[in-house]
């Protein structure tokens, strides 16, 4: 294990009630898996008089913004942390179910409907490196992508971004270590669909022709609200910078694709016909809770066409690129809803 | 398409059932959260719907894998 491979970084398990203030407690925090090592130094946006007209260098930097952070998280998507970095992407409210008492449970999920607000769920995160010890206030997910090739266990990727507060060093005890994740057995996974006649189901998985998927989300987060009379931060006594109130979301991005064998002219011929099918549902599925019930991380795309259906290569052998447009869904009036069963009472 | 409801002033009639009035529940739902999470009021309100169409009938599900007694949790 290489130095920066002992950097340890953790999300809070709930989610801020005051923008900018994350938890202060680390029992509250989850060790996030990520194999993307990074460590966390914030950086301070400088200003100058370099281009003034008859300089030929500053004579002297001045402070301006902390330069909002941005961070990326990539592993096995599971159904905790990576479960949790989804649902803040989509940012809808949960609907929390039990499957089995005090054993599995079901969480449901959409996307913030813009209609409602444009701020999404904001969370604390702790990173630790040696003397590289931050506490990240007001952090959101700028972008989550899940996605599964071959026989490799389904991925997913999170960015983070927050506002640029921070408190160092993080000053949370008990911190949590990273939890064992479960095996989500890349050969579980589940893709279904119901077909333009609102009836058949049709079951990618079973016919054994799914060579790759993924589904990608975007809020294109603004971090440069800045605006006058926006908090100050210190670093020893005169390194001040200021950092932003509100990072609010932009006008998100769902892209779904799918690599399949190509068999028939099927798909080709739904996609150029404009036909409209439903509850496009990829579960990704992990070991057993109880007897029954295993672990599920499941996309939704409630309403949806083909876009187009492009040839594709697989090795040499023929393949078909199926790009998946996301229609209006006219319930919860997004793109894509989200459910997660697992063994928590709830998932923030 | 359902049959269309109207009430005494001619607007179709929101009823348990249908995509709009699912949409209805939901945005109060969420509209309710956000005020609740953010402190900020929403205003926006659903526009009255023009039409009226039942919820999707769950489709069939193909054959589904049954879980090998005494298959080891891993």
């Amino acid at each position: 294990m290489s130095r920066i491979e002992t950097v340890q970084n953790w999300i809070s398990k709930t989610i801020e009630g005051t923008y900018n203030t994350a938890d202060s407690t680390g029992s509250n925090y989850s060790q996030v898996p990520s194999q993307n090592p990074f460590f966390v130094l914030p950086k301070l946006e400088k200003l100058s008089d370099a281009n003034r007209i008859g300089m030929n260098a500053p004579t002297h930097l001045c402070s301006h913004y902390w330069r909002p952070g941005q961070y990326g998280f990539a592993d096995d998507a599971e159904t905790d942390v990576p479960a949790r970095l989804f649902r803040r992407s989509l940012g809808g409210a949960v609907t929390d179910t039990v499957v089995v008492a005090a054993t599995v449970w079901d969480h449901t999920f959409a996307i913030l409907p813009p209609q409602t607000g444009a701020i999404l769920p904001s969370f604390g995160m702790a990173s630790l490196l040696d003397a590289a010890s931050f506490l990240l206030h007001g952090c959101m997910v700028d972008r989550f992508k899940i996605s599964q090739k071959g026989d490799q266990r389904a991925q997913y990727e999170a960015d983070i971004v927050q506002s640029g507060k921070f408190t160092n060093p993080h000053g949370l005890t008990a911190l949590p270590v990273l939890s064992p994740p479960p095996c989500m057995d890349s050969f579980r996974t589940k893709i279904h669909y119901t077909d333009s006649d609102g009836s058949t189901d049709v079951d990618l998985g079973s016919v054994g022709k799914v060579i790759e998927w993924s589904v990608e989300h975007k809020n294109n987060v603004n971090t440069a609200k800045r605006r006058i009379g926006d908090p100050i931060q210190t670093v020893s006594t005169s390194g001040s910078g200021a950092y932003v109130r509100r990072l609010p979301r932009g006008k998100y991005e769902t892209t779904v694709g799918m690599l399949i064998d190509f068999l028939d002219l099927t798909d080709w011929t739904k996609s150029v016909q404009n036909l409209t099918f439903t509850n496009l549902k990829i579960t990704v599925v992990g070991p057993l809770i109880d007897a029954t019930n295993r672990h599920e991380f499941e996309i939704i795309v409630p309403k949806f066409a083909f876009e187009s259906v492009d040839p594709g290569d697989d090795d040499g052998d023929a393949a078909t690129q199926l790009n998946i447009v996301p229609l209006q869904d006219p319930v919860s009036l997004g793109t894509i809803t989200g459910r997660i069963r697992n063994n928590q009472a709830t998932l923030l | 398409m359902a049959k269309k409801k109207t009430s005494e002033n001619g607007a179709i009639e929101i009823v348990p059932g249908t995509e709009e009035h699912a949409a209805r529940e939901f945005f109060a739902n969420e509209k309710a959260a956000y005020e609740e999470r953010t402190g900020e009021k929403v205003h926006y309100e659903l526009a009255h719907p023009l039409t009226s169409t039942p919820l999707p009938k769950p489709a069939e599900p193909a054959s589904d894998e049954k879980t090998a007694e005494g298959e080891a949790n891993n």
